[in-house]
């Protein structure tokens, strides 16, 4: 799989392994955005493929496209019109329209990879899921269980009965 | 000798009086210092186990079973007594020789699924094996079963969780505190003597606030490094859906991804389950919040309960000016040109029939100077009546004089002191005492001198 630069500059690749032993070729100024990959590439170079245990390929490919997206909307092109600031948002809207299982799982990838950009996104898109819902639709839509006895739950209906007004 | 042993126990009194209230001082400090308050299963599993436990690193192996239960796992009862005890129980011998506890726990899908396909399940159980060593708690994690289990290792500093000074008091104590613990002291035990009483709480309050410290930080050692591993392992083995993805994330990136949830948001949170109760209390997010809100700069919370309860009845504040503010520019853009005092009281029930208000407890000053228009029943109505003339439409014949008498008054029409006022209008209007002006008198001259 490859993740274009841009063409008209000749720069260094970077070789990524993924947790399922998937290798990923990118540029190099797509896999700086990962805080994580540019502290390994300045301490090996890019000419050892470098392998990210914990990210499954579906993941790692997901997070490139942001990646190679977002170092796309860096650089200055002469022919085209620069990329607006709108056109990120609706992109990055785009992106994080996925199930919530891969968002959960993009975050660990975006935790461990320290791309603070991408995990800012993706948590205020979690939270854009859980605002606005009662407890009720929140623990179906993240099957969780309801463990407290009945008294408890009254008192903490009590406690946040300001919310609901 | 009877006195010597009242004068005594009389001194005693005004001692455990006096320890109370520097311990009531103290928890209030600390209480401002770092407002904590312990997680629902762990109470629970404490009040299970009052007087049961007898050593104090013990209550850490308490805390680690709490938190078990809370990730989902339930604990496999060896005798197969499933069902009648409750989950949070500890089977009679947990707390083994030599500071060894060894504890078997499983998931509840596991059991129905092995129980429903009638076969013993290949997968096996999670083991924890928790043992002493020094001052610390080490902590192994297995799922048996299967082929190639990894091993979780966890070691905790007991001194760090568990307060120094706290001692395990005998069985008794430690009951009454628990118990204390559970009903907030509110709750006295049946055929106490006051005596008694005083003392249990003198003693054991101090265990009841201080027994752990730095709460959080060992409910994330243990989940991130113990029981959330653990779940992963377990379901997967199984085949099982990891239950709940939110909950399998580490914790500080859920407290991140709580950091962008409004208040409101996170008061719902808190009624979705125990952990995430526990995480949306967290006083740093409800700090925040408050100084979003408020436009704070407090460095503690006011009220000394918590940012939390702080914001709430900081939130009810402000609602309370809003909706005062709301209804007097309502009252002001339905009725411009109207001093202010000529408006009719704003606030009056509706009883079909039934007047009241100042204009029928001063019947004499009602009526000077001023036509009022007649309904077809013959009868007067008042103003205050709002039924008839409607809020929006004030008597057009009152005086300014009239109308601030009412306007001064007009609140308390309906009140305790003006209950005479609630007659029937047909009985009153034709009461020639009560109203001087009889609807009869005016009829002619109402049309030959119109208002203007």
């Amino acid at each position: 799989m490859h993740f274009q630069g841009s063409p008209n500059m000749a720069e260094k690749r970077v070789k990524l392994i993924s947790s399922d032993n998937d290798e990923f070729e990118v540029d190099e100024a797509v896999a700086f955005e990962s805080e994580t990959l540019r502290n390994m590439i300045q301490d090996t170079g890019t000419n050892v493929p470098i392998s990210i245990p914990n990210v499954s390929s579906d993941i790692l490919a997901k997070v490139l496209e942001y990646c190679s997206y977002h170092a796309e909307t860096m650089e200055t092109h002469d022919d085209k019109p620069p990329i607006t600031d709108a056109q990120i948002r609706e992109w990055d809207a785009d992106f994080v329209d996925v199930h919530p299982a891969t968002l959960y799982s993009l975050i660990l990838a975006a935790n461990y990879l320290n791309i603070k950009n991408l995990l800012d996104l993706i948590c205020q898109a979690v939270a854009n899921n859980i605002r606005g819902k009662t407890a009720v639709e929140i623990r179906k839509i993240l099957h969780i269980q309801d463990d407290f006895t009945y008294e408890e739950e009254m008192e903490i209906r009590r406690e946040t009965k300001w919310a609901f007004d | 000798m009877d006195s010597t042993i009242a004068s005594a126990s009389g001194n005693e009194v005004t001692e455990m009086e006096i320890e109370e209230d520097e311990h009531c001082l103290t928890e209030s400090l600390s209480s401002q210092k770092s407002y904590s308050s312990l997680p629902d299963l762990l109470q629970r599993v404490l009040q299970h186990e009052h007087g049961k436990v007898k050593e104090r690193q013990a209550f850490l192996v308490l805390a680690i079973h709490a938190v078990m239960l809370e990730t989902g796992f339930v604990l496999q009862h060896p005798t197969d007594a499933v069902g009648s005890s409750d989950r949070c129980g500890l089977p009679v011998d947990w707390s083994g020789k030599g500071g060894l506890a060894n504890l078997t726990y499983t998931l509840p899908e596991i059991t129905t699924a092995a129980s429903a396909s009638a076969q013993t399940s290949a997968v096996g159980d999670a083991l924890l094996r928790c043992q002493f060593i020094g001052n610390f708690l080490v902590v192994y994690g297995a799922v048996t079963g299967g082929q190639g289990s990894e091993v979780y290792r966890l070691s905790l500093p007991v001194s760090r969780y568990l307060q120094k000074d706290f001692v395990v008091e005998d069985k008794d104590n430690t009951r009454d505190a628990l118990k204390n613990l559970a009903k907030d002291g509110e709750e006295i035990k049946e055929g106490a003597t006051p005596m008694e009483c005083l003392t249990s709480e003198g003693i054991v309050t101090p265990s009841k606030v201080d027994m752990f410290c730095n709460v959080f930080e060992l409910w994330q050692q243990v989940k991130d490094n113990l029981s959330l591993p653990l779940l992963t392992c377990i379901c997967e083995k199984a085949g099982l859906q990891p239950p709940a993805s939110l909950l399998l994330l580490p914790t500080e990136l859920k407290i991140k991804l709580l950091e962008n949830l409004p208040a409101a948001a996170l008061a719902t949170l808190c009624c979705v389950c125990s952990e995430l109760k526990f995480l949306a209390s967290s006083e740093e997010l409800w700090k925040a919040r408050f100084k979003a809100e408020f436009k704070s700069d407090a460095t503690r919370a006011p009220g000394g309960r918590g940012w939390k309860v702080a914001y709430a009845r900081e939130l009810a504040r402000k609602r309370r000016r809003e909706e005062d503010r709301r209804v007097f520019e309502r009252q002001l853009r339905s009725e411009p040109f109207l001093p202010l005092l000529m408006r009719p009281p704003p606030v009056i029930p509706h009883f079909p029939g039934v007047l009241g208000g100042d204009y029928d407890r001063f019947p004499a000053l009602g009526n000077i100077g001023g036509f009022r228009p007649r309904s077809p029943g013959g009868a007067y109505w008042s103003t205050n009546y709002s039924g008839a003339n409607g809020i929006g439409e004030p008597d057009e014949l009152s005086l300014p004089g009239q109308g601030v008498g009412r306007g001064s008054l007009g609140r308390g029409g309906l009140g305790p002191d003006s209950m005479p006022s609630l007659i029937l209008m047909g009985g009153l209007a034709a009461n020639p005492i009560l109203d001087p002006f009889p609807p009869s008198m005016f009829g002619s001259e109402l049309e030959r001198f119109p208002p203007p």
